[in-house]
Parts: C-alpha cells; structure tokens; sequence
C-alpha cells in the first residue's frame, strides 16, 4: 500500500513539476510549484521524514510562495516566448550528457530500503543507540540538529542573517 | 528484459529525482525569464533533497522517534542535512527575487534578452554622443 501511494505522488510531482515549467502565465507557474511543495512533503510524510515534512510545508509551500507572489506584484506576469533554437541545442545537450551520467551512476546505488548499505552503518546505528542516553531527547533528528551538529545550525542561522541582510541592502537602495 | 524491470523498480526514487533534476536544470539554461529560471532552481534543490530522503528510507524502518516495538529506524542524518539545506534553498530565493526587483526597476523588464538589446543600444548611443 504505501508503495502504491509513492509512486503515485511521485507521479503527481513529475507533473506539477513540468506543469510550472509549461505555463506562460508565472501565477499559474507559482500556483503549480505550490502544489509541487505540498506533494513533496506528503511523500516525505510516507517516507517517514516528519520534521523535513513540516518544513517543507512552512517554508517551502509557504514562505516560498508568498515571496514568490510579492515579486510577481511588481512585474509583467505573462512570459514572453523568446526560446532560441541554439540555446536549446545547448540545453539539450547538457541534459542528455548528465542525465546519462547520472542514470550510470544509478546503477552503483543499492535497491530502495537496503539496510545493509554503506550509508546505513558505521557512524548511524551508534547515533541511534547513544541519542537517548547522552542528550535525552527522544526525537533523534532534533538530538542531532541541536546537539552533535549544533555549529553547523549556527552556520545556518548566520546564513540565514546574511541572506536577511544582503535583501535589505539591495531592495533598500535608492534607485536613480 | 527482467535485469531492466528490476532496475526500474528498485530505483524507482532515484530515477524520479533525476527527472526533476533535469526539468530544474532545462529551465535554468533554456529560458529566458528570470523569474522562471528561479522556479527552476527551486524544482533542482527539491530534486535533490528527494534523492538524499530516499537513501535514508530503510525498509521496514520507523521514523527516527524513540518508541517501543521498533524493528530498526530510518537513517537520521540525512533529514539533518536536509533541514538546512530547505533553509539555505528558501534563503537562495529570497536573494535572488530581490535582484529580480531591483533590475526590473532599472530595465522595466525581466526578459534576458530585452536586457541585452537594452545594453547594446545604450552603448551605441554613447559612441554616437561622443562623436
């Protein structure tokens, strides 16, 4: 059953994905990649990763599009077809080349939900076994965010404060 | 004909997030809206981190939250990572449309090539004001 819900949402994402690709209109472009957002994080959901769920949800659904529709207020919201046949010679190249590169590389990964794999063992069941006992947090994503990781969240929230800071100093320029 | 039907089942997650990459990755080269190619660059980072969530399912895992009757959890590290890497995805956006804005009200438009035509005419229009 829950295979059957994957490949379905991941079916509809392929299409929510092309569909904000497809439209001329950028309103029905930012719809569809709200949609998208929403559909990826229901398939985190099935894939048990909650708190990248909710993420999502907050920030990608939603603080995404709200500033996605702030700028779409301030310019022409109909795309013009401008598409050059050389630049789409170029595209498609680079496309073919990586997509073929990636699907070789494909054949080295393990088969969905091997727990024998290398990214499973080592360095994870000890997180797993050891989580409780040091931090006392029973949520081992947040243990680790907090906690083992807890300079490169710093990291993140400076980031954060930069990115903050660089779009106040842009958008509060005077224009001449 | 069996060794593909495998490949495809087995790998099915991956096979998704390299579609979505190369959609992500054809706008960002192929058009020439601005606004467009950043919805683009949402569709690649969201590909990716699809690709990082599926190495970390295990099958018969529970989500990592400590509880009773668990057979085995799912990997917990790569949802770390990719907490922040949402948050940088989202910070990335914001940047961007802000330069959006900005050129928009300088150039009145945010097609690349009207930006191009618009540089070239003001730099004959110079060369003309000097001679």
């Amino acid at each position: 059953m829950t295979v059957i819900i994957d490949i379905l949402f991941l079916t509809f994402l392929i299409i929510s994905a092309f569909l904000s690709v497809y439209f001329k209109d950028l309103l029905n472009s930012t719809i569809s990649l709200s949609a998208y957002s929403f559909f990826v994080a229901v398939l985190w959901t099935t894939l048990n990763a909650v708190d990248v769920a909710f993420t999502e949800v907050a920030v990608g659904a939603g603080v995404s599009t709200v500033l996605l529709l702030a700028v779409l207020s301030k310019i022409d919201r109909v795309e013009k077809n401008q598409i050059t046949k050389d630049r789409k010679i170029i595209a498609l190249t680079v496309i073919f080349i990586t997509g073929y590169l990636l699907l070789l590389a494909t054949q080295d990964m393990p088969n969905f939900g091997d727990p024998g794999w290398v990214t499973n063992r080592y360095l994870i069941p000890d997180y797993i076994e050891r989580t409780f006992r040091e931090t006392g947090a029973p949520n081992i994503v947040t243990a680790i965010l907090g906690s083992y990781r807890g300079y490169d969240t710093n990291g993140e929230t400076t980031v954060i404060f930069i990115a903050g800071l660089c779009v106040y100093m842009i958008l509060g320029r005077e224009s001449k | 004909m069996v060794d593909i039907i495998n490949f495809i089942v087995g790998k099915y997650n991956y096979i998704i997030a390299i579609i979505l990459m190369l959609i992500g990755l054809y706008t960002t080269i192929v058009n020439g809206n601005l606004f467009k190619k950043v919805v683009g660059l949402n569709i690649l980072s969201t590909s990716i981190i699809l690709f990082y969530i599926s190495i970390s399912k295990v099958k018969d895992g529970s989500a990592p939250i400590y509880s009773e009757n668990v057979i085995r959890y799912d990997n917990p590290l790569p949802h770390v990572l990719m907490l922040t890497a949402i948050v940088v995805g989202v910070a990335v956006t914001a940047v961007a449309l802000s330069i959006i804005i900005k050129i928009n009200e300088f150039y009145g438009t945010v097609e690349e090539d009207e930006i191009v035509n618009y540089n070239q005419r003001s730099v004959k229009d110079r060369e003309e004001n000097e001679f």
